[in-house]
């Protein structure tokens, strides 16, 4: 009897240290934990290496520290699925991470966020574009630091506005995201004297764009603006261009990455493509990462959004000195950064952040031609046509 | 008449998968899940073949030789063992840890980057034919996939092989009392289902896009194609084919937003009135 009210009486006093000291939970760790919910396998596995190199090269030039203590990268696969996201999120909160870097899909994005904002715990989302991530479901505790995809429709429909289309075709994939693509651009562009002729859509994973393109061959289209992803945009393009659809026409997309582009050469010569990152710009902080980038990688940087992102908010971590959690969210909400892609302002009623959207063209480089920095240029290279300043876009 | 050519060469496409999943289905009395993943090995294997001659016809000559080895190896040492255990969860089993080896052997070896592949020259500019512009590599695999399935028919129909398969399919137990080598027969058929899924990879990889998902997609249009033309049945799968390929140009070109539900609306009522596929199990066999 005695021994079980002892035994009651340090319970009791557990609980009490418990509830009077809640921050000895939120005190110091022996490291500083990141956790990355990327994409390694599945539909966008291609990317996840990519993402891993820029997060790795973002911690290095810190010296690897933040707040005094090593910083320490968890990765855990999203394998490109909301559902795998999910489970992926609560295991690096489970091990300890300070904050959450990810996804890469939107869907997947969107499905961690409301984990994240019941944990309580700072979220970083840096190529997720649908608008409902600092929109609709937009939370205190997620921010995004690249562009949104409405943003990116403002900038398509300017360069459409002021270009010579006059028929454009519309193809894209059958997925929610891409129908509300088309749908805002199509509204953009009302009464500004470009016809849509048509629009197809195709199921993600379609490999066979024969009928589509000859719907487009059949019409008066002389400009087509593709909306498709991955490998279905690698298969459109070589299609379309074995028949020669691109002769007289000319392809509007927001989607071919450089390595789409060399994948579906020669082709994807004079694709006019908006781009969240130019390459050429001169800032110092961009020098260094293609510079480390080159050197350890040989090759430009492909995450530098993600390299950007994750720069700037161990930066505002460490400016506060502090491992309070919504202190940092604060000193974010008010806090700019110029980095790789120039200067970038967070907006503090959404977790937006704004800066220049960029567009462009492809251009099919020899062998031996060196890029801006003096680097070899890969055969496909995205040259800087237009600056769209960042508070026009984010209006 | 450019739409009717995709369709069938849609199709054709189709049928080149369908019927080694079909044959292996009327031999083996097994749904191969991973004809699949060995469509894509031969898209690879065709691409490397490629890369080394820069000859596509030597990669469309030497691939099929190559994945059906590999299927044959595939059967013998995972598929015979489980043979006398009579359960299909031991097949599935196996057959989707096959996929995820491929796809990660695939992904070992060529890497995740995106592979380029091109038409062979002879077929890459369109020709004029009546009028219509056509493209010549999709009559090209028209001409072949009818060709093999003359080869197919012909062999299956008038050959003392093709005798011994239709009678494994129909009897495996009396085939083997009347001296047929049943393994020796299985094997052989699972080699040639794989090797005739090889040419399909290949001759898509020059108009699709390689990675090491192609073979999800394509997969599960050739296993309607199969139930719809009945299991088993060669002619169910060239008909099958003609079914969901038509289907799918045509509905692309009407109906975009619409084209998978009519395609799966087509098989599901076609099931409703014909469950054991439009060639019932009483016809011919493979």
């Amino acid at each position: 009897m005695k021994r079980k009210n002892n035994l009651i009486f340090i319970a009791f006093l557990v609980c009490i240290l418990g509830i009077c000291f809640p921050g000895m939970a939120t005190s110091e760790e022996a490291t500083f934990k990141i956790g990355n919910v990327v994409p390694f396998t599945g539909y966008f596995g291609t990317y996840g290496k990519d993402f891993k190199h820029a997060l790795e090269l973002a911690v290095e030039h810190r010296g690897g520290k933040l707040l005094g203590k090593p910083i320490e990268l968890i990765f855990e696969d999203s394998a490109s699925n909301p559902k795998v996201a999910v489970q992926k999120t609560m295991k690096v909160i489970a091990a300890g991470s300070q904050f959450v870097v990810g996804a890469f899909s939107s869907s997947s994005t969107l499905a961690m966020m409301p984990i994240l904002k019941r944990r309580k715990i700072p979220h970083l989302s840096m190529l997720s574009t649908h608008d409902d991530i600092t929109g609709k479901h937009k939370t205190r505790y997620t921010f995004r630091t690249s562009t949104s995809q409405g943003v990116e429709n403002k900038i398509v429909i300017e360069y459409l506005k002021s270009s010579d289309a006059k028929n454009m075709y519309i193809v894209n994939a059958d997925y929610k995201l891409f129908h509300d693509i088309v749908s805002d651009v199509k509204n953009g562009l009302k009464g500004s004297g470009i016809t849509i002729v048509d629009t197809s859509s195709a199921a993600l994973g379609t490999k066979d764009f024969s009928v589509i393109i000859e719907k487009i061959s059949q019409s008066n289209a002389d400009t087509i603006f593709a909306e498709l992803l991955g490998n279905d945009l690698i298969a459109f393009m070589k299609q379309a261009g074995q028949k020669g659809l691109f002769k007289n026409r000319k392809v509007v997309t927001t989607l071919l990455t450089k390595d789409l582009c060399e994948a579906t050469l020669p082709y994807s010569v004079n694709v006019a493509m908006t781009a969240r990152y130019n390459y050429a710009l001169k800032t110092p902080l961009n020098e260094k990462l293609i510079k480390s980038h080159w050197k350890l990688y040989n090759e430009e940087p492909q995450a530098p959004d993600f390299y950007d992102g994750l720069t700037w908010f161990m930066n505002v971590i460490e400016a506060t000195g502090s491992w309070d959690k919504e202190k940092w969210i604060e000193a974010f909400e008010d806090s700019s950064h110029y980095g790789v892609k120039g200067k970038m302002v967070m907006n503090a009623s959404n977790h937006q952040a704004t800066q220049d959207g960029f567009f462009g063209t492809y251009t099919m480089q020899t062998k031996g031609s060196k890029d801006p920095w003096g680097y070899p240029t890969t055969s496909c290279y995205w040259g800087l046509s237009k600056v769209y300043k960042g508070k026009a876009l984010y209006q | 008449m450019s739409l009717f050519i995709i369709g069938i060469s849609i199709s054709m496409i189709l049928f080149l998968l369908a019927s080694g999943l079909t044959l292996i289905f009327g031999v083996l009395r097994m749904v191969n899940f991973s004809h699949g993943a060995i469509y894509m090995i031969g898209a690879y294997v065709g691409y490397q073949i490629f890369q080394w001659s820069g000859n596509f016809w030597l990669a469309l000559a030497l691939t099929p030789i190559c994945v059906g080895i590999l299927g044959a190896i595939i059967e013998f040492f995972l598929m015979r063992p489980i043979y006398k255990y009579n359960t299909h969860s031991f097949e599935l089993m196996i057959q989707i840890g096959v996929i995820y080896v491929l796809i990660d052997l695939v992904r070992i070896l060529w890497g995740d980057d995106y592979l380029l592949f091109l038409k062979p020259v002879q077929l890459r500019e369109t020709i004029e034919v009546l009028g219509v512009n056509l493209d010549p590599y999709r009559l090209f695999i028209i001409c072949l996939s009818l060709l093999l399935a003359l080869v197919l028919f012909w062999g299956l129909e008038k050959t003392s092989l093709g005798i011994a398969v239709r009678a494994t399919s129909s009897n495996p137990s009396m085939a083997e009392c009347l001296g047929i080598n049943v393994a020796v027969l299985r094997t052989s058929v699972f080699g040639f289902g794989s090797a005739l899924a090889a040419i399909g990879g290949v001759v898509a990889a020059a108009i699709y896009p390689i990675d090491s998902h192609m073979g999800d997609h394509i997969l599960v249009d050739c296993f309607i194609v199969v139930i719809l033309g009945g299991l088993g049945n060669i002619h169910g799968a060239i008909v099958g084919s003609l079914i969901i390929g038509m289907t799918r140009a045509y509905g692309q070109y009407y109906f975009s937003d619409s084209v998978n539900i009519l395609t799966f609306g087509i098989f599901i009522v076609t099931l409703l009135f014909l469950p054991e596929g439009i060639f019932n199990r009483r016809g011919r066999k493979a």
